[in-house]
């Protein structure tokens, strides 16, 4: 048997010229440029000429095949699944640390049995306004707790499609599933629908992404994930398997939409509360700040040293208000086959500033 | 990445919470009952038997290594 490559990463990119070069940067830290494979979908920027200045291996598709559908092309191209042990996809606005590889290969090369399918690392944001900090929060609750929990259950629900380590041969068995606005969602569940082995988490290992800057792009961004969310549930008949993925999805499916009607019904009580009793808003709010906000803040603050977090409280709670009502409509455009002619909506990007 | 978040966390949050320490009581016990185990039984001796180590010695050295018969 030929020896295998150790890992080869894999980005997609579409009209990504702000951000690939730091990207390929980013990577070429951790592997060679040998082990790097651009796969350009249909750019009408500079996307490919920038990436043939760092890396060899420069797939351009035309047209734009969408994203999963040309990492299975690039996949199938460079023969990724046969000549690497592993395989990192990576997102062309995602920077990879230095020691991203030193937390996420040591589990799978100890894995002699190959019961593990996939390494998830974690996700951190940047440091810009007031919705790239709540970004940030969210991803600390999102990952510390959430998904610490939900790797202790072996039922992750997402592996980022920017910090996730693959066993290369599990490409051989499967592709990028294609048809749901988030194909990394969709890849997760498929790999525990076809049991294709256990999802382990490390959190120190750690890329940086980018995270909408203004509330259109925010709106564009949770709109496409939610309704990918029920996308997914719809695609892989949550929750009537049997497996731990359909309590744990079945769990936060039933949360988001209490929480939409929650949120409703509270803006319902706005004048009711003003007028005669301001305590059926307070209590709820107060509540929420003491048991719920202030706590997760000064973890926030304890891990990131980011006191303006506080300045920013009152745009929070609009925010979680905001996301509770996409939550809730999302649900009822893929209910009743709204989400149609949805396509992949991508949010701006901005060159990283050092 | 497509994450859900929970942007009001109620049950799921305290769910997880709960997942989390039974996780972490669950390690501490294992580490616990491994520590009182060693307590409760002794050490064993280390005073090595000449004859059996003798044995494992031979046992473990490569064939090369070994002296042939002598004719």
């Amino acid at each position: 048997m030929s020896k295998l490559r150790r890992l080869a990463i894999l980005i997609p990119a579409h009209n990504e010229e702000t951000v690939i070069a730091d990207t390929i940067k980013s990577c070429l830290k951790v592997v060679t440029k040998q082990d790097i494979y651009i796969v350009d979908d249909g750019s009408t920027d500079k996307t490919a000429q920038i990436s043939k200045k760092y890396v060899p291996h420069v797939l351009s598709l035309k047209p734009n095949q969408g994203k999963a559908e040309a990492s299975n092309t690039a996949i199938a191209h460079f023969k990724l699944a046969t000549r690497y042990e592993y395989l990192l996809p990576m997102d062309a606005d995602t920077q990879v640390s230095q020691h991203f590889l030193e937390q996420t290969l040591p589990p799978l090369d100890r894995d002699k049995k190959q019961q593990i399918a996939c390494v998830v690392g974690k996700v951190i944001g940047l440091k810009h306004n007031f919705l790239t900090t709540y970004r940030i929060w969210e991803y600390e609750i999102s990952q510390l707790i959430h998904k610490n929990a939900q790797a202790k259950e072996n039922a992750i629900i997402v592996c980022p499609g920017c910090a996730t380590v693959y066993r290369a041969s599990i490409f051989q068995q499967i592709k990028i599933p294609t048809g749901t606005l988030t194909e990394d969602m969709d890849l997760t569940f498929l790999i525990h629908r076809q049991n294709l082995g256990r999802i382990v988490f490390r959190e120190k290992a750690v890329v940086i992404t980018q995270d909408p800057q203004d509330i259109r792009n925010y709106v564009k961004q949770i709109d496409r994930w939610y309704t990918g969310f029920w996308q997914c549930v719809s695609k892989h008949n949550i929750p009537w398997a049997g497996q731990p993925l359909d309590a744990e999805v079945a769990m936060l499916a039933t949360e988001g939409l209490f929480n939409g009607i929650l949120t409703l019904t509270l803006i319902a009580l706005i004048p009711f509360a003003f007028l005669n009793h301001p305590e059926v808003l307070a209590i709820p709010f107060l509540l929420d700040l003491a048991v719920f906000m202030l706590p997760t803040f000064f973890l926030v603050i304890k891990r990131h040293k980011h006191w303006k977090i506080f300045a920013y409280l009152p745009q929070f709670y609009l925010i979680r208000l905001l996301s509770c009502l996409i939550f809730l409509v999302s649900f009822i455009k893929v209910t009743f086959g709204l989400d149609k002619n949805m396509s992949w909506r991508k949010i701006a990007r901005y060159a990283v500033t050092k | 990445m497509a994450q859900i978040s929970t942007p009001i966390n109620s049950y799921s949050l305290a769910v997880h919470l709960l997942v989390l320490l039974v996780a972490m009581l669950y390690k501490q016990t294992k580490k616990l009952s491994l520590k009182l185990r060693r307590l409760i039984r002794p050490a064993k001796s280390t005073k090595v038997n000449p004859a059996i180590s003798g044995v494992s010695l031979l046992q473990s050295k490569p064939q090369s290594e070994l002296i042939p018969n002598q004719q």
